[in-house]
C-alpha cells in the first residue's frame, strides 16, 4: 500500500541520518543501501503479480490545486509507481549504491558527509524512478544533482571546481529546458493534473492526457527541447564535453553512480516522457534523432581508441554505449525499447565495474595513464582479472550481460534501419580494439611501471567489484530475469506503439 | 549431457581432473552421437527461453543433436581428450597451469556448446566464447608482447568476421520473413518449429526463434531445390546474407582475408594450437557454413563465392608455408589451405545443392591428422627447445615414436593412400570439379586447389625431412634429443592409428547420415543410393591428385631428403617471390597501416576535434557569459559552501518560478 513511500522514506531519512552519524556514516549508508535494495529485490519478487498495462503500488495524493485562467483546474500530486520500465532501474540504482558503500569503505576525507551524498543520490535517484507526477519528478530530477555536483567539486581530482561547475551547468540548463517544455505540454495539452500516471494507458480512457490537443509542429519544437534536456544528460553528441570532464575529476562512487545512474535518468526520461507525449513530435525529429544516435555511437567509440587516461577512455564508452540507447529508444518498437532498458542496465553494471577498477588502478599505481603502465597481472592478478571481464562485458562478450541488449539492438537497428547497421557494427569493432588494446598495454608484457610494493585488491574494493562481476555473469546467462519485467509497460499500447497514425480522437 | 558439459569447469584444480572431466565428456559425447545414430529422431531440446517478448521475439537456449553435430561432438571430444592428456607432460613445466586448463576446459565446453546450439543466436553466444577462449589460450604467455599482441589480433580479426556473421543472420531472417508462403521452405522449417507465435500478433521472423533447419539427412537427395525460391526472395539480399556469413567463417576458420591471425597465434602453447586448428576455433567456422549451408543453397552467387575463397586460400596459404621456417607456422599455414579446402568444399556443395558432406568429412578425417601433427611438432619442440626447422634434423633415430607418427600425420596431409586424407581430399575434389562443368566460374578455383594438392605434399615432406632425416641435427639440442613419456606417446599413437583409419569411416553403415551430400568416391567408385557407381571422371580425378602429391613429396626429397638443406642462392630470381611470401604478402602490413594509420588517426584528428572544436565551441559561450556576469565571477571563491549558497539561492529562485509562474504560464497557454 504504502510500499513506494516506504522506499522513499528509508532512502531519505537513512540518507539524512548519514550526515550527522560521524563516525557511523558508512554503517548508516550501507544500511539504508541494502535496505532499498531489500525493497526493490521485493518488488522485483510481486511485481509480476498484476495487469501487465498498469502501474503497481501506484499512490497518489493530492498536494495543490490551481485555478487556471480559463476556469479550468490544474492538480500538482503525490504520485508514485513503477512499471516495468522503471523498476530495471531501481534496482540498478540500490545495487549501485551498495556497490558504492563498500567500495568506499575506507574513506577519510570527511566520511560522514561522503556517505551522506551517496545515499542522497540513491535516493533522489529513486525518487525520479517512481515519480509520476511532473513536478514530483522535476523535485527528484534536481535533487540528484546536487550531491553529484559536491561528490566532485569536494572528493574530486586536481581540477574538481571546474569539472563540477561544467556538470552542473550543462545539466542544470537541460533541467531548465526540461522542465519549460514539460510544463507547455502540460498547458497545451490541457492536462486536469501534472500527473502521468495515466498516460499512454488508453484502456482506462485517458488519452486526452497524450498530444492529441497539441499541433503537430508544436510537437515537434517541444520534442526537440525534451529532446535536448534528456538528451544533454545521456548524453548526446555534440553535448557531451561534461561527461569526461566530470568522470575524470569525479571520485571512483561519484563516477560509479555518475555513468551508472544520471547517465539513466536522461534515457529514462526519453523513454517515459518525451518518446510517449509527442508521437508527432518524435516521428518529425526522427533522422535529427538518428543523426545524432549514430554520431555518439562512432565519435564515442573513436575517441576511446584515442584516450590514453583509462578513465577518459571508459567515460567515452559511456558515450558510444549510450548512443545505441538512444539509437534503441529512436526506432520505437517494444524489441528496441526493451533492448535500450537492458542495455541501460548492463551499462549500469559495467561502467560501474569499469569505473571501480579504474579507481583501483589509480591508486595501486598512482596513475590512470595507460602506456605507463605494463604488465600489472604480475603483482595484482586479481585486479587484472576483473580488469579483463569488466573490458570483456563492455565490449559486447556472450554470457556477459550486455550481449542479450547489443544484440537485441543490432537486430531492432537491422529491421528498421537496414544497412545504417554498419555505423554500430563499424562501433562494435572499434569498441573491441581499444579495450584490447587496454588491456594489452596495461595488463600485459613485461611488468613496468608496477611497483613491488603494489598490493592487489583490499578486500572492500573486492567484495564491491564481486558483487558487480556476478550480476554481470549472472544477467548474461539468464538475461529473462530482468527481461521479463521490461515489457510490463502501457507505453507500448495504443497510440503510442507505432506512431500518432492510429491514436484516437479525445473522447 | 548438460551435467557432461558442467563437468569440465572442475578443471581449474589441477591437470588430472582436466583429463577426467574431459574423459567424461568424451565418454558423453560418444554416447550421445552414437545415441544420434541409432536413434529415428533428432534430440531437440526448446524447454530453456533466454528471454522472450510480447511482440513475439523469442529467443530460446537449445540442445540440438544434429548428424553434423553428432560428427562434431566426436571430433572435438576424441581430440579435446588427447590434448589435455598430453597436455599433462608437455606444459608440465610452466607457471599458471589451473588457468591454463581452466581456459581449456571452457574452450571446449563452448565449443560443444556450438555444436550443440539449434539457432544461431546459441551458436554466436558459443562462438564468441570459442574466441574468447582462444584469445586467452594464445595469450597465455602473456608476459612476451608477441603473444599479447598475436591475441589481441586473433580476437579483433575474428571480430571483424562476427559483426558480418550478425549481419548475415539478421539478413537470413528478414529474408525468409517474406518466405512463409513458400511450401518448400515451410515444410523444412516445420522439421524442426521454433516457438509458435502468439496468437494475435502478425506472425514475424522473429517468431522463428532462429531455429536452424537442418540439413536433410538422406545423403543424395537435393534437401532443397533452389528453384523453389526463384523469383520469390530477393536474391541480391540473399547472396550478401550468404557472403556475411561467409564472413564470420572467414574470421574463425583464418580464410583469405581473414587470415593473419592464424600464424601469430602460433604464440600460443603447441597444445593450444593443436587444440585450435584441430578440433575448435577454426573447425566452427567450417561447421557454421556447413550448418547454413541449406540457406546457401538459395544463393548460388554466394555459394561461388565460397567455393571461391576457399579455393583460393588453399593456394594462398600453400605458398606462404613453403617458405616458414618455424615448424609451428608450416603446419599453420597448412591448417589454413586445408580449411580452404573445405570452405571450398562447402562452397560447392552449395552451388550443387547437395548436403555439406564432403566438406565435413575433411573436416573429420583433418582434425586426426592435423592434431597429430601438431602434437608431433610439439614432441619436437619439448624435446628440442626450439621451433626453427633448421636447428633439427636427423631426429628419426632419436624420437622413432615421434618422427614414424609425424609421417603418418604428413601422409595423411598429402593425400596419400590408404591414409585418411587422401578420401577427404579426393571426395571434395570431385565435388568441386562437378561444380566447375556447371559454372566454369568455379573452374580456376578448381585449378588454384589442385596446385594446393602439390603444394601440400612439398611443405609437408619438407618440414618431414628437415626435421627428421638425415643423419645427424643442425644444432648441439638435436644431438640430445629423446621421446618424451607415455603421456605424450600415447595421444601420438592413437591419432596416428586416426589418421589412418578415419578415411574408412564412411564405409560404416549407420553413420552415412553424419556426411550428408557426401559422394564417397574410392578410385572412381562412388557410393549411391543404388550401391556402388564407377565414374570414370573420378577415377582419373584420384589419379591425378595423387600424381601432384607424389610429385610434391618427390620435390621435397630431392631439395630436404637424407639431411640436405636448400637454400636460395642469393642472386636467385626467386629471392624476390621468396620475400614477398616470407612477408606473408604484406598483408600484416596492410593492416596494421589500417589500423595504425586511418583508424587511429581518425581517432587523433577526432579527439583534436572534441576538444578545441566541440568543447572549445561550448568554452567561447562560457566567456561570453561570464564577461557578461563578473560579478557572479568574482563570487566563485572555490569554497564549496559558497558553491552550495548560490545553488540554494537557485534553488529557491526555481521554486519561486514553478510556484508562481506556473500559473501565469497557464495564463498564457491555458486558453
Amino acid at each position: 500500500m504504502y510500499d513506494l513511500s516506504i522506499l522513499l522514506l528509508i532512502a531519505f531519512a537513512g540518507a539524512a541520518i548519514t550526515f550527522f552519524a560521524g563516525a557511523k556514516a558508512r554503517w548508516v549508508a550501507l544500511v539504508t543501501s541494502v535496505g532499498t535494495l531489500a525493497m526493490s529485490m521485493w518488488f522485483l519478487g510481486t511485481f509480476l503479480n498484476g495487469n501487465p498495462l498498469d502501474y503497481r503500488f501506484v499512490e497518489s495524493y493530492h498536494w495543490l490545486t490551481f485555478a487556471t485562467t480559463n476556469g479550468g483546474s490544474l492538480a500538482v500530486n503525490y504520485t508514485v509507481g513503477i512499471d516495468g520500465i522503471s523498476l530495471p532501474f531501481l534496482f540498478l540504482s540500490a545495487i549501485l549504491s551498495v556497490a558504492t558503500v563498500i567500495y568506499h569503505w575506507e574513506e577519510r576525507k570527511d566520511a560522514a558527509g561522503f556517505f551522506g551524498l551517496v545515499a542522497l543520490t540513491n535516493a533522489g535517484l529513486l525518487g525520479v524512478f517512481v515519480s509520476l507526477d511532473v513536478l514530483l519528478f522535476f523535485v527528484f530530477w534536481e535533487i540528484v544533482l546536487i550531491p553529484m555536483f559536491f561528490l566532485i567539486g569536494h572528493w574530486g581530482g586536481p581540477r574538481r571546481h571546474y569539472a563540477s561547475l561544467k556538470f552542473f551547468v550543462y545539466t542544470h540548463v537541460a533541467s531548465v529546458v526540461m522542465l519549460v517544455s514539460l510544463l507547455a505540454v502540460v498547458f497545451l495539452g490541457q492536462w486536469p493534473s501534472l500527473d502521468f500516471v495515466n498516460l499512454a494507458n488508453n484502456s482506462q480512457g485517458v488519452a486526452n492526457l497524450d498530444a492529441a490537443n497539441i499541433l503537430p509542429a508544436t510537437q515537434v519544437v517541444l520534442f526537440g527541447a525534451l529532446f535536448f534536456g534528456f538528451g544533454v544528460k545521456l548524453p548526446m553528441v555534440p553535448f557531451h564535453t561534461w561527461l569526461p570532464d566530470a568522470h575524470v575529476e569525479a571520485p571512483t562512487g561519484g563516477s560509479v553512480l555518475l555513468a551508472g545512474m544520471l547517465l539513466k535518468m536522461g534515457g529514462y526520461g526519453l523513454i517515459r516522457l518525451a518518446f510517449p507525449l509527442l508521437p508527432a513530435g518524435h516521428v518529425g525529429l526522427e533522422p535529427v534523432v538518428l543523426v545524432i544516435a549514430f554520431a555518439s555511437i562512432v565519435w564515442g567509440a573513436f575517441l576511446s581508441l584515442s584516450q590514453r587516461d583509462m578513465k577518459r577512455l571508459v567515460a567515452y564508452s559511456s558515450i558510444n554505449h549510450m548512443g545505441i540507447v538512444l539509437l534503441a529508444i529512436a526506432l520505437w518498437t517494444q524489441l528496441s525499447v526493451t533492448a535500450a532498458v537492458l542495455l541501460m542496465f548492463a551499462h549500469g553494471l559495467v561502467s560501474g565495474l569499469l569505473f571501480m577498477l579504474s579507481g583501483s588502478v589509480h591508486h595501486t599505481f598512482g596513475t590512470r595513464d595507460i602506456p605507463s603502465i605494463s604488465g600489472m597481472n604480475s603483482r595484482t592478478p586479481a585486479l587484472t582479472t576483473i580488469l579483463m571481464i569488466g573490458s570483456l562485458a563492455s565490449l559486447g562478450l556472450p554470457a556477459l550481460v550486455s550481449f542479450p541488449a547489443e544484440f537485441s539492438a543490432l537486430l531492432a537497428t537491422w529491421e528498421a534501419l537496414g544497412w545504417w547497421i554498419i555505423l554500430p557494427l563499424l562501433a562494435l569493432v572499434i569498441t573491441a580494439a581499444f579495450y584490447l588494446w587496454m588491456i594489452q598495454r596495461m595488463a600485459f608484457g613485461p611488468p613496468r611501471g608496477v611497483p613491488d610494493t603494489a598490493h592487489d585488491l583490499p578486500t572492500h574494493e573486492l567484495l564491491a567489484m564481486v558483487l558487480l562481476v556476478s550480476l554481470i555473469v549472472l544477467y548474461g546467462i539468464l538475461p529473462f530475469l530482468i527481461v521479463t519485467y521490461i515489457p510490463h509497460t502501457a507505453i507500448f499500447v495504443g497510440c503510442h506503439y507505432g506512431g500518432p497514425g492510429v491514436c484516437p480522437t479525445s473522447p | 549431457m548438460v551435467l557432461g558439459l558442467g563437468g569440465r569447469f572442475l578443471g581449474k584444480a589441477s591437470g588430472w581432473i582436466a583429463v577426467a572431466a574431459e574423459g567424461l565428456a568424451l565418454l558423453a559425447g560418444v554416447w550421445i552421437a552414437l545415441t544420434e545414430a541409432s536413434a529415428s529422431t533428432v534430440y531437440h531440446d526448446r524447454s530453456f527461453v533466454w528471454f522472450s517478448l510480447p511482440d513475439g521475439t523469442n529467443l530460446v537456449m537449445g540442445t540440438l543433436v544434429s548428424p553434423l553435430g553428432a560428427l562434431m561432438l566426436i571430433v572435438v571430444n576424441v581430440v579435446g581428450f588427447l590434448v589435455v592428456l598430453y597436455s599433462i607432460e608437455y606444459m608440465g613445466h610452466e607457471e599458471g597451469l589451473p588457468r591454463y586448463y581452466a581456459e581449456l576446459m571452457l574452450f571446449l565446453t563452448a565449443m560443444n556448446g556450438v555444436v550443440l546450439a539449434d539457432n544461431y543466436v546459441e551458436f554466436i553466444l558459443f562462438w564468441e566464447l570459442v574466441g574468447l577462449c582462444s584469445y586467452l589460450l594464445i595469450g597465455f604467455f602473456w608476459k612476451r608482447p608477441s603473444a599479447a599482441s598475436a591475441a589481441k589480433k586473433a580476437f579483433l580479426v575474428t571480430r571483424v568476421g562476427d559483426v558480418m556473421f550478425f549481419v548475415g543472420v539478421f539478413i537470413f531472417f528478414t529474408a525468409f520473413a517474406t518466405q512463409t508462403v513458400n511450401p518448400a521452405f515451410a515444410s523444412s522449417v516445420s522439421v524442426y518449429p521454433g516457438a509458435s507465435c502468439p496468437g494475435h500478433l502478425t506472425p514475424t521472423w522473429a517468431c522463428s526463434g532462429f531455429v536452424f533447419a537442418p540439413p536433410n539427412t538422406d545423403s543424395n537427395v537435393p534437401f532443397l531445390a533452389a528453384s523453389a525460391l526463384s523469383g520469390a526472395a530477393n536474391q541480391t539480399l540473399m547472396t550478401l546474407g550468404g557472403i556475411m556469413i561467409l564472413g564470420g567463417a572467414a574470421g574463425k576458420s583464418a580464410q583469405f582475408p581473414l587470415h593473419t591471425w592464424l600464424p601469430d597465434a602460433m604464440e600460443g602453447p603447441t597444445t593450444v594450437s593443436a587444440l585450435i586448428h584441430a578440433a575448435t576455433m577454426v573447425a566452427a567456422g567450417v561447421f557454421l557454413l556447413a550448418i547454413t549451408s541449406m540457406y546457401l543453397g538459395f544463393t548460388p552467387d554466394a555459394a561461388l563465392v565460397i567455393l571461391g575463397i576457399g579455393g583460393f586460400t588453399a593456394l594462398f596459404a600453400g605458398t606462404m608455408g613453403l617458405v616458414a621456417n618455424d615448424i609451428k607456422r608450416v603446419i599453420a599455414y597448412s591448417t589454413m589451405s586445408q580449411l580452404g579446402y573445405m570452405t571450398m568444399a562447402v562452397g560447392a556443395a552449395s552451388f550443387l545443392v547437395v548436403g555439406p558432406g564432403a566438406g565435413m568429412y575433411h573436416l573429420f578425417t583433418h582434425a586426426f591428422f592435423k592434431a597429430l601433427l601438431f602434437l608431433s611438432a610439439g614432441s619436437v619442440i619439448h624435446a628440442l627447445n626450439t621451433q626453427d626447422l633448421f636447428e633439427m634434423g636427423g631426429l628419426l633415430k632419436a624420437m622413432p615414436v615421434t618422427g614414424y607418427t609425424m609421417l603418418i600425420g604428413a601422409l595423411a596431409l598429402s593425400g596419400v593412400p590408404p591414409f585418411s586424407g587422401f578420401f577427404s581430399k579426393d571426395a571434395l575434389l570431385s565435388l568441386t570439379w562437378t561444380a566447375a562443368q556447371k559454372d566454369p566460374v568455379a573452374l580456376p578455383f578448381f585449378l588454384m586447389a589442385a596446385t594446393g594438392v602439390f603444394l601440400t605434399a612439398l611443405y609437408t615432406f619438407r618440414l618431414w625431412f628437415l626435421t627428421f632425416s638425415g643423419s645427424k641435427g643442425r644444432s648441439e639440442a638435436a644431438h640430445h634429443a629423446h621421446e618424451p613419456s607415455w603421456i605424450m606417446r600415447a595421444p601420438l599413437v592413437t591419432l596416428a592409428a586416426l589418421s589412418v583409419v578415419a578415411g574408412f569411416f564412411p564405409l560404416i553403415g549407420g553413420f552415412n547420415h553424419w556426411l550428408p551430400g557426401l559422394s564417397y568416391g574410392i578410385f572412381g567408385f562412388t557410393q549411391t543410393s543404388k550401391g556402388w557407381v564407377f565414374a570414370a571422371a573420378d577415377l582419373e580425378l584420384a589419379i591425378a591428385s595423387l600424381a601432384l602429391a607424389f610429385a610434391g613429396i618427390a620435390v621435397a626429397f630431392a631439395l630436404w631428403g637424407n639431411g640436405r638443406v636448400f637454400h636460395l642462392a642469393d642472386d636467385s630470381v626467386w629471392k624476390a617471390p621468396q620475400k614477398v611470401l616470407v612477408r606473408k604478402y604484406y598483408f600484416d602490413e596492410a593492416y596494421d597501416g589500417l589500423a595504425h594509420g586511418v583508424i587511429l588517426g581518425a581517432a587523433r584528428v577526432f579527439d583534436w576535434v572534441d576538444r578545441y572544436v566541440i568543447d572549445g565551441t561550448i568554452h567561447g559561450f562560457e566567456q561570453v557569459f561570464s564577461m557578461a556576469s563578473l560579478r557572479a565571477r568574482r563570487a566563485q571563491t572555490g569554497l564549496v559552501s559558497s558553491y552550495a549558497m548560490w545553488i540554494v539561492f537557485g534553488l529557491v529562485l526555481l521554486l519561486i518560478f514553478v510556484l508562481y509562474g506556473i500559473p501565469y504560464l497557464g495564463t498564457l497557454w491555458g486558453g
